[in-house]
């Protein structure tokens, strides 16, 4: 019950869903890599025509992609003004007072916008149509090649899952926290910095404590039903490649290709 | 001390595809000095309710006022910070907010955030650890290392050493053993003589019916009932439909009266109980 | 036949601190048998050593379905007991209620194709078919709870151990686990080991055993064992309603049996008052 978009999956059924996990992981890798490709804005209006189709594949509502970018304006605003002031390149634009703004600047920030823009939206993209588990199961298959080496892949991929499955249950227990910490007097909001040191202590405290506990109740959990890591265990869930994942893919090798050849040709 | 709910709404995450709207229409007046029971099941929107009682969670729509705070939806949380001091609540299993090195220094926390100086705090705190049942030899002790049932106790004193005029708690006695639980029970009840307005949310209709002088029962975000606890246990068939049991002697009582015995319905302790089937049967 | 037998028992987490003292008891196959304790008497670490954590105990031995529990027959041991803790929440391994009966599964490399009947049966029989992909903090506690006796049933027990797994639920999760244990007794002949402070539920059960301080007290029949009044309020734990009123009754000169059980209470009372 919290107000948290940005990496929350959304219920519903749609061509995107569908997709193959690992996939969708692959893709996101890929295109975040193409995306700091300077390709110019022929490039990113490529990038964005495919984030759009997707985001409208994927039926997530267009309030949620503002709720998911907005957390970031601020860092936006930030990185544009420092730009402004600082980046002197390309031509002189205008002056403000002492302040000289120039093209490269200019150009520069809407370059940041626009990638942070498409970051946000193609990481939102992956969490919304990707359940946590299905996630997982991705990155192990993504990952096994590194049995070879001892990497402990399933362990890894268990612990993962088991992170994300908690995480909500620990969203909820620290806003619990929170408010009975409010409702002795704590100012999560406002106070001098002492204060608010002190109000962050009364919630770390207790959300340790809390999450000890949980890790060792789920422990006994796991081991009681005969869990044990190093055993062999089949899987419930199987991951299946289908026609239209092969369809996908070979989109995104051309997308990503004709974005990199672009940056280096241009 | 009143509190009143004037038509309140609340609408958890609005506007979004997780929204979920807790409370519908809500208008209720809880009794100066009353010791009411919040009842109803998990998600009928108890908590919710009772969070809006120290504006920890503001009304979506509607208003809520106690006392002489008026707790709309465009108000600021530090304007209603007093109130948190006026009322207090204690949420479930409220051991869980423990994070002080010492059980002394966690009761003071309370006090100390809504200003009492520190060595008045400390007095205060020794009072309260008393009050809960636990000597002063506890007070230099570090809260991690006593019982379940004691971190309760030290939980609940650190709400009451803020000496609230109201006293919501959620389910204060959940997972306590039978005597632990009615030796809270009787703290609240001595509270509640002392002048204090005490909301209890329940599961436990005996307790209800031992302690409680008045009753809210909420479904799904509205209010069904709201009424004296006798006229409540009447309708039996409105609380099984929301599988809510009797109380044990009051189910017995209607066992036996629904076989021809003559019992009150309201009787609420077993030597009252056991002289009334005496006296039916000695005849 | 005892499907439990703790012979002797001496267990403490730290060294000079033993929280179970000499403790001896058995458990009848099929019977539905309460221990009764108040908070830290020692009853949940009976719970947890009965399944294996930790599977060394200071002295004595634990025989489980004739194995006797030891590192080696770890897994023969639990494969035969399901173990439902208090916190709905925290037992809730997968992400969906489907992925959380197939966990145990899984680790009983039980085949995939063999897995969607179990789960879909298990999921059927706790009333949890229409929410196969709900996720746990859409749930209730009595569901989740639900979901986990489905996890350890599909599993294939003959044992199950409740330890404390209602008193976190409101009366109607508490009404749905109950009914359900009680059906998997009668109907499936399951052994169901229920730790507990509810009284009520131990008067109704075949067989109690009282534990005070990590060594158990008094031990038999539900009616013998909560019948001394003493015995149980020293143990801060509360006489049945129906004794109470039956010996209250009795002190009055009517000739009525004490008894625990209610129903039994309101029989003998209105036969009296027929008779009159």
């Amino acid at each position: 019950m919290n107000s948290m978009v940005f990496g929350r999956y959304l219920p519903v059924d749609s061509f995107v869903h569908r997709l193959d996990p690992r996939l969708k992981i692959g893709a996101l890798l890929a295109l975040l890599i193409t995306v700091f490709f300077d390709a110019g804005f022929l490039g990113y209006a490529l990038i964005g025509l495919f984030v759009v189709v997707a985001l409208i594949l994927t039926k997530i509502p267009a309030k949620m992609v503002v709720q998911a970018v907005k957390p970031m304006l601020i860092m936006l605003l930030f990185l544009s003004v420092f730009n402004l002031i600082f980046l002197h390149t390309g031509k002189l634009v205008a002056k403000v007072g002492p302040l000289s703004i120039y093209s490269g600047a200019i150009f520069q920030t809407i370059y940041i916008s626009i990638r942070l823009v498409l970051i946000v939206s193609l990481t939102t993209i992956l969490t919304a149509s990707t359940k946590p588990l299905d996630m997982t199961l991705g990155l192990e298959h993504l990952l096994s090649p590194l049995k070879v080496i001892k990497f402990p892949v399933h362990e890894v991929a268990m612990m993962i899952s088991i992170a994300l499955r908690f995480i909500p249950t620990l969203v909820e227990e620290a806003q619990r926290i929170m408010k009975a910490q409010a409702s002795r007097g704590v100012d999560f909001n406002e106070g001098t910095f002492k204060e608010k040191v002190f109000a962050i202590v009364s919630l770390i405290i207790p959300l340790f404590i809390s999450a000890f506990q949980k890790a060792d109740d789920l422990a006994n959990a796991m081991e009681s039903r005969n869990y044990n890591p190093e055993a062999r265990r089949t899987r419930y869930h199987q991951l299946h490649w289908r026609l239209a994942d092969s369809f996908v893919l070979g989109l995104i090798v051309l997308l990503c290709g004709t974005i990199i050849v672009m940056s280096i040709v241009l | 001390m009143s509190i009143t709910f004037k038509n309140v709404d609340f609408i958890y995450s609005p506007d979004t595809p997780f929204s979920y709207h807790a409370l519908k229409g809500v208008d209720l007046d809880i009794p100066e000095g009353s010791f009411t029971a919040l009842i109803g099941h998990t998600g009928s929107g108890k908590s919710t309710l009772i969070q809006h009682i120290n504006a920890l969670l503001l009304p979506s729509s509607g208003e809520v006022r106690v006392d002489d705070f008026i707790i709309t939806a465009t108000d600021k949380p530090s304007v209603l910070k007093p109130l948190r001091q006026k009322a207090g609540l204690v949420f479930q299993f409220p051991e869980y907010q423990l994070f002080e090195e010492t059980i002394a220094r966690d009761i003071m926390f309370g006090p100390v955030n809504f200003g009492m100086p520190e060595d008045e705090a400390r007095a205060v705190a020794a009072k309260t650890l008393e009050m809960v049942g636990l000597n002063d030899t506890y007070m230099e002790r570090s809260p991690f290392e006593i019982s379940g049932g004691q971190k309760r106790r030290v939980a609940i004193a650190g709400i009451l050493a803020m000496d609230p005029d109201i006293l919501v708690l959620d389910e204060p006695t959940a997972g306590l053993d039978p005597q632990g639980a009615k030796e809270m029970l009787r703290l609240f009840k001595s509270l509640q003589k002392s002048g204090k307005t005490i909301i209890m949310v329940s599961h436990d209709m005996n307790q209800v019916l031992e302690y409680c002088d008045h009753v809210v029962v909420m479904n799904k975000g509205r209010i069904e009932r709201n009424c004296s606890i006798d006229e409540l246990f009447k309708e039996k068939d409105y609380l099984s439909s929301l599988s809510i049991d009797l109380p044990v002697i009051t189910a017995f009582i209607n066992d036996l009266n629904s076989q021809g015995f003559h019992l009150d319905h309201d009787i609420k302790d077993i030597e009252t109980l056991v002289k009334a089937i005496g006296g039916e049967l000695h005849e | 036949m005892s499907i439990i037998e703790v012979n002797h028992v001496t267990f403490g987490y730290e060294e000079n601190k033993k929280v179970l003292k000499d403790v001896s008891f058995k458990v009848e196959k099929g019977s539905y048998t309460t221990i009764l304790g108040h908070n830290g008497s020692g009853k949940s670490t009976i719970a947890k050593l009965l399944i294996g954590l930790p599977d060394v105990i200071d002295e004595g031995e634990i025989i489980i379905g004739g194995i006797k529990l030891s590192e080696k027959t770890l897994n023969d041991v639990r494969l035969q007991i399901g173990i439902v803790f208090q916190n709905p929440d925290n037992q809730f391994i997968g992400s969906t209620v489907r992925d959380d009966i197939a966990f145990g599964l899984e680790n009983l490399c039980v085949p995939h194709d063999d897995m969607e009947p179990l789960i879909r049966e298990w999921a059927g029989k706790v009333n949890m078919l229409d929410f196969l992909d709900h996720e746990p903090t859409k749930l209730s506690g009595g569901q989740k709870q639900r979901v986990a006796i489905a996890g350890i049933m599909a599993m294939g027990p003959d044992i199950i151990i409740l330890d404390e797994a209602t008193s976190m639920l409101d009366p109607r999760g508490r009404k749905e686990i109950n009914e359900l244990i009680h059906q998997l007794n009668r109907e499936r002949q399951m052994t169901i080991l229920s730790i507990t402070h509810d009284i009520e539920e131990a008067a109704l059960s075949d067989a109690v055993i009282l534990l005070n301080k990590g060594q158990i007290v008094s031990s038999g029949k539900p009616e013998e064992v909560l019948s001394d009044v003493k015995m149980i309020e020293s143990l801060k734990l509360d006489v049945p309603f129906a004794y109470k009123v039956s010996t209250q009754l009795r002190a009055m000169h009517l000739p009525v049996d004490a008894t625990i059980n209610n129903e039994d209470l309101v029989n003998t009372l209105c036969q009296l008052r027929s008779k009159m």
